[in-house]
């Protein structure tokens, strides 16, 4: 049992660890935030890795220069993957990553002028060199430790690891809260209704997956360092797995959970690598390797059968299975001073496999859309709660009276204001022209009401109130009027 | 020789069962997901793997076969292993095609596949259908991997890995879900890569990259068809 107690152990799951939550992070941009199913991931830590090695032992280059280019060179490959691969549906994606990760490793073992072949990186600089790229790294670990007062090498790897990883899950955690993580976990959840927004959803997609492959990139490098030589053998499509287990073992769409699901993976990697006592002992190393694999494996799928939400996930938080459907924080609303809703927060769960579900859900959203813009340009002014997707809409005519909106209608012209308003699409107004509109209109205004009620319903405050509710002809001098981002996540 | 492919496919039919009992059908019932089920599929070949490696070792083998053996029928050179093989794998097209086209049980199958809700309702069994198709897909399977065997001559536990992304690849040129789409995927990324190291083929390729050429095939192919040769558009 001595092993559990000896700090060459722990350095090694510690490493081990750090690494797997540089690779492991850019699967949860990927599929956590975007969706994505990227099942190449290795593909990408192999080009950081080898850009690196190659430049700095075959053409001299600082590592400081190297590693950046290398990172870059990974974003970049994901790009090129991404441009043709991304439009595919998920499963046909997921597939072509895998071939995209095989032809590196590929390319890899056969381009024996470039990356060493299957001898590895030793053989970078041509036959009867052995090759180097990690003499400055050392040094920099050294001064490092020099700095620290830390005389063990792998302690001082321990605290460069992590420190990186930590802090890039720490920025990965705010991208996921800033509107671009917004739009990225839309596109997960409705790829249609958010290019329905305006989103251009390939290139979000391309942007996430970029930057999970920059990721991979940086943790080809670290791995690189770590254990100062590798070979195409290093970069099996199994290490892509091993970080599609650390992902489900913290949970999808998690990001703090990456390091704690990397940190269990670590000692179970390392456990059967080190345990020396029974009934470890009775195997070979080769055997041990093997059991190694196959607890994975079981690992793998036992987590997908009984915890696909993640070891520390609760079933419905961001979680591959439940999600909710409709989450709306700190609404505030006011009219004429009076607090109509005062920081309400409201979330709907649900699954998304049902469309006719799915519709109703987006249903209410329009509904409560329209009802905020209703308000909002009944105060003249029409500002930011305006949906992207029906442009103008409720913009008040030229004459500066609001105008009720037709909910059914999907498109208004913002020209027709100054002009007698004749409805597009007869659906539930008469088509004939000028002298309907007062018909029209009243219908409409009935729609207003139904819709206001059905909005109040969905944010539980009973029937309309006078105060907040009741769409009333006189232009009410609101107070304020502030409203959080929705979105679907 | 038969005697053994007949038991490795009575053998690869029962594990395919066993594994849906316990593994399969609980994950449906969940509704998991793609990502869940890839998943889990990848697990489970990790475990077989691993235990085949743990039980009869790494070294690789090779089936008692005469290499020298050669059928001379114009100008072809066959082995016997390559005769044996296009013999068998065409008898399986042939039988697995009429079952499919013909037989209830294949009709249902492919109604299945189609809409499988709608099937339920219409009265069939799901579950037994799902049982028939783990049995023939487990009984193809057994099947390819004695033959793949046989024609490379010699093979080790991790021969199936190098083998699954051919395989996926003609399955996605074919179309997912589309039985002579798979047959043509695999025919047309096959001849694919054997032509492409042909030199009065632009110069050839290095032989080497073979398995490259064919996803290059396939990436190409995908970009035309998103949906594969044969498989349908997606309809939302």
């Amino acid at each position: 049992m001595s092993v559990l107690t000896s700090g060459e152990f722990w350095a090694f799951v510690g490493v081990v660890a750090g690494i797997y939550t540089l690779f492991t992070l850019g699967l949860q941009v990927q599929f956590g935030l975007a969706g994505l199913l990227n099942f190449g991931q290795v593909g990408f830590m192999a080009i950081g890795a080898y850009t690196m090695a190659i430049l700095v032992a075959k053409e001299g280059w600082s590592m400081w220069v190297a590693t950046p280019v290398a990172i870059a060179a990974a974003a970049l490959a994901g790009v090129l993957v991404g441009l043709p691969t991304l439009r595919l549906r998920g499963d046909y994606f997921a597939i072509v990553t895998i071939a995209f990760s095989e032809i590196v490793r590929w390319v890899a073992t056969n381009e024996n002028g470039l990356t060493g072949g299957a001898q590895g990186t030793i053989n970078l600089a041509g036959q009867g060199t052995a090759a180097q790229y990690n003499g400055q790294w050392e040094r920099f670990q050294r001064w490092v430790g020099a700095q620290l007062h830390v005389g063990d090498k792998d302690v001082v790897m321990l605290i460069l690891v992590w420190t990186a990883a930590l802090l890039l899950v720490w920025l990965t955690a705010r991208l996921a809260r800033t509107p671009w993580g917004r739009v990225l976990r839309a596109i997960r959840e409705d790829e249609d209704a958010t290019a329905s927004l305006g989103k251009h959803v390939l290139a979000y997609r391309l942007q996430a997956l970029a930057l999970g492959a920059a990721l991979a990139g940086l943790a080809g490098c670290v791995y690189a360092w770590q254990f100062s030589f590798f070979s195409p053998d290093d970069y099996q499509p199994l290490i892509t797995f091993f970080g599609w287990m650390i992902l489900i073992l913290g949970g999808v769409g998690r990001v703090w959970a990456v390091p704690v699901g990397a940190l269990v993976f670590g000692f179970l990697f390392a456990a059967t690598r080190f345990f020396d006592f029974a009934p470890f002992s009775y195997l070979d190393s080769a055997d041990r390797a093997y059991v190694r694999l196959m607890l994975i494996g079981l690992v793998i799928i036992l987590l997908v059968v009984f915890r696909p939400q993640g070891l520390l996930g609760t079933a419905g938080r961001d979680g591959a299975r439940v999600s909710a459907l409709l989450e709306v924080r700190g609404v505030s609303k006011a009219f004429a001073g009076i607090r109509a809703v005062d920081d309400a927060s409201l979330v709907r769960r649900g699954r998304l496999d049902h469309g006719a579900h799915r519709a109703e859900r987006r249903r209410e959203v329009d509904a409560l859309q329209l009802h905020l813009r209703l308000r909002a340009s009944r105060r003249g002014q029409d500002r930011a709660l305006r949906p992207a997707h029906r442009p103008a809409a409720a913009a008040p005519d030229r004459a500066g009276r609001p105008r009720p909106d037709v909910p059914d209608r999907p498109r208004a012209d913002a020209d027709d204001g100054a002009r007698q308003r004749a409805p597009r699409s007869p659906g539930h107004t008469p088509a004939s022209a000028s002298g309907a509109s007062s018909h029209a209109a009243a219908a409409s205004r009935r729609r207003e009401l139904e819709v206001t009620e059905q909005a109040h319903e969905l944010l539980r405050l009973g029937p309309a109130r006078r105060a907040c509710g009741t769409p009333s002809r006189e232009r009410s001098p609101a107070a304020s009027a502030s409203c959080s981002t929705w979105h679907a996540s | 020789m038969i005697a053994s492919a007949v038991f490795a496919m009575v053998a690869g039919a029962v594990l395919s069962v066993a594994l849906d009992v316990v593994l399969w059908r609980p994950l449906r019932l969940r509704r998991a997901g793609f990502m869940g089920l890839f998943l889990a599929s990848i697990g489970v070949a990790l475990v077989l793997r691993q235990a085949i490696l743990l039980v009869w070792g790494p070294q690789p083998r090779a089936y008692d076969v005469d290499p020298f053996k050669v059928y001379v029928i114009g100008d072809v050179r066959l082995s016997l292993a390559q005769v044996a093989t296009i013999v068998a794998a065409a008898a399986a097209i042939l039988v697995i095609g009429l079952f499919l086209a013909r037989t209830t049980t294949g009709r249902v199958m492919r109604a299945m596949s189609d809409d499988r809700a709608l099937a339920q309702v219409s009265g069939i069994d799901v579950d037994r259908v799902v049982v028939v198709t783990w049995i023939i897909s487990g009984v193809a399977a057994g099947l390819a991997g004695v033959l793949a065997a046989l024609v490379q001559s010699s093979f080790d536990p991790n021969f199936g890995f190098q083998l699954l992304l051919p395989v996926f690849a003609a399955v996605v040129l074919g179309g997912i879900g589309s039985a002579y789409g798979a047959l043509a995927g695999g025919l047309v990324l096959g001849v694919a890569t054997e032509l492409s190291t042909w030199e009065g083929f632009g110069g050839g390729v290095d032989p080497v990259y073979k398995p490259v050429v064919a996803f290059v095939v396939l990436i190409v192919a995908l970009l035309l068809r998103p949906q594969g040769l044969f498989g349908h558009a997606r309809t939302v």
